[in-house]
């Protein structure tokens, strides 16, 4: 009786420990969903309302509903430059959005320029942001969909080989 | 956007927002109320400019003529200063990077120099910015006191242009004349292209300038003039700094539309400005000049025609 319940929970863990780790490419496809729809914001209001970058930053959180990146470098310690809190706000928000190291090369570049130039350049900045984003956003969309049914019967398998070895 | 921690019990000069870490701890305990001018040039020293002398500073916050111990502007404290003084936005000072300066809160005026990027001829922006120049704005009750019974009297406002040399207190001048009017209950409007006069924040007026007044900053004298006129009803416009023919353009349409000017010039002497401006002579009816004979505001010569 007791080696039955201990194969179940063996296998449901596997299970969830697969299903958990697929989870992580379509969180990650989802997370650059919405950082380029707050790029596309941030893009209008430089445009057309040419408020101060900390506004824009939190007027972005809110337009999109994201309170990762934008509000944690507006909210951030602000006694340092623009380029290192954006810096720090992806380093930090890295983990919880599930960005790849290239994701938060991406971000990172463009933060180095970041309110620090005139309204072209600005745009030109964020454009190019977006188009590299996407194409990230593409390569998170097959991973997910490739590796989501692998992960899930490689939980099990793992689960069954470890009932297996353990009987 | 940087900003700085205010050292807690002490109470320091909102220029020193916009300086970088380095000169800001510096400067913390340095009375700075008198001082006229801040300047930073990108590998020399940094200097303060008072009424009539001026200092570099050590690493100790020790005020000093002695070259030797000053304390010398990196490049990187160029770009610190840069990015407090447009909070992180450059985007927002373009129209203001053009004309070589940015205005920050209570009306203190950052000139900048460096290379002008050209395009279609016209200055487009700066860049390589090589030098920073701190202007402290004063707001000195009574500067006007021995000039606006000229100016006003028996219910008219005399069209008056003030001429003086830079660093001479046009502004503060102006500012004064605009409290004292507008305290007299005549509706003033301030047309105030670079937001020295009134240095509205957030749509508040800077300073304490009565209650009868109205301004539109940052918009062109022309265009300013035109929607102050049709849609505040002004009894006077004032207005800093006329330049170019533009502006003459602007002023005279103003008074043919029956309200009176009060405005400033860049000029050594009146007699400079009819030999340079002969125009302005049948446009104004008073001419006050500005020297620094006794400190910024003295009046040099009250001429009404």
């Amino acid at each position: 009786m007791f080696k039955f319940v201990g194969a179940i929970l063996i296998l449901v863990s596997a299970f969830i420990w697969g299903y958990l780790s697929s989870l992580t490419p379509y969180r990650r496809y989802k997370s650059l969903l919405k950082i380029n729809a707050g790029l596309l914001a941030m893009q209008n209001e430089i445009r057309y309302s040419s408020d101060y970058i900390d506004n824009i930053l939190i007027k972005v959180s809110k337009i999109i509903d994201f309170d990762k990146l934008f509000l944690t470098c507006a909210e951030s310690d602000k006694t340092l430059s623009l380029s290192e809190r954006w810096r720090n706000s992806v380093t930090e928000d890295s983990v919880p959005l599930h960005l790849s190291k290239e994701d938060c090369e991406i971000l990172i570049m463009l933060g180095a320029e970041l309110g620090m130039t005139d309204r072209e350049g600005q745009l030109k900045n964020i454009e190019n942001t977006i188009s590299m984003l996407k194409s990230m956003q593409i390569n998170s969309k097959e991973e997910y969909q490739k590796l989501s049914k692998l992960k899930k019967s490689l939980g099990i398998t793992l689960g069954l080989f470890v009932v297996i070895m353990l009987l | 956007m940087l900003i700085i921690n205010e050292t807690k019990g002490v109470k320091i000069h909102p220029i020193l927002r916009y300086l970088p870490t380095k000169f800001r701890k510096l400067l913390t305990f340095t009375e700075l109320y008198c001082a006229e001018e801040l300047r930073l040039r990108k590998g020399l020293p940094f200097i303060i400019n008072f009424k009539d002398k001026s200092y570099f500073i050590t690493k100790d916050s020790v005020l000093t003529n002695d070259i030797t111990k000053a304390i010398i502007v990196s490049n990187q404290d160029i770009n610190e200063a840069l990015e407090l003084i447009v909070k992180s936005s450059l985007y927002t000072a373009e129209n203001s990077l053009r004309q070589g300066f940015v205005t920050i809160e209570g009306g203190n005026r950052i000139g900048i120099c460096g290379s002008a990027v050209i395009n279609n001829s016209n200055i487009s922006s700066i860049k390589n910015i090589s030098g920073l120049n701190y202007r402290i704005a004063k707001e000195v009750d009574g500067a006007s006191d021995n000039l606006i019974d000229k100016i006003y009297c028996n219910n008219k406002i005399l069209n008056t242009l003030i001429i003086s040399p830079p660093c001479c207190g046009k502004t503060t001048i102006l500012r004064d004349i605009a409290k004292k009017l507008s305290k007299e209950g005549i509706k003033v409007c301030v047309a105030d292209e670079r937001n020295e006069i009134c240095a509205v924040s957030k749509g508040y007026l800077g300073f304490d300038l009565g209650y009868s007044l109205d301004v539109l900053e940052g918009a062109s004298k022309n265009d300013a003039f035109s929607i102050l006129i049709r849609s505040m009803s002004p009894d006077v416009i004032i207005t800093d700094e006329l330049g170019g023919n533009d502006d003459l353009v602007a002023v005279k349409k103003a008074i043919s539309s029956g309200v009176s000017i009060i405005a400033s010039i860049h000029s050594k002497s009146r007699e400079e400005l009819f030999k340079n401006y002969p125009e302005f002579i049948s446009v104004f009816n008073c001419f006050i000049t500005l020297n620094r004979k006794n400190g910024p505001g003295t009046i040099g010569e009250i001429y009404c025609v």
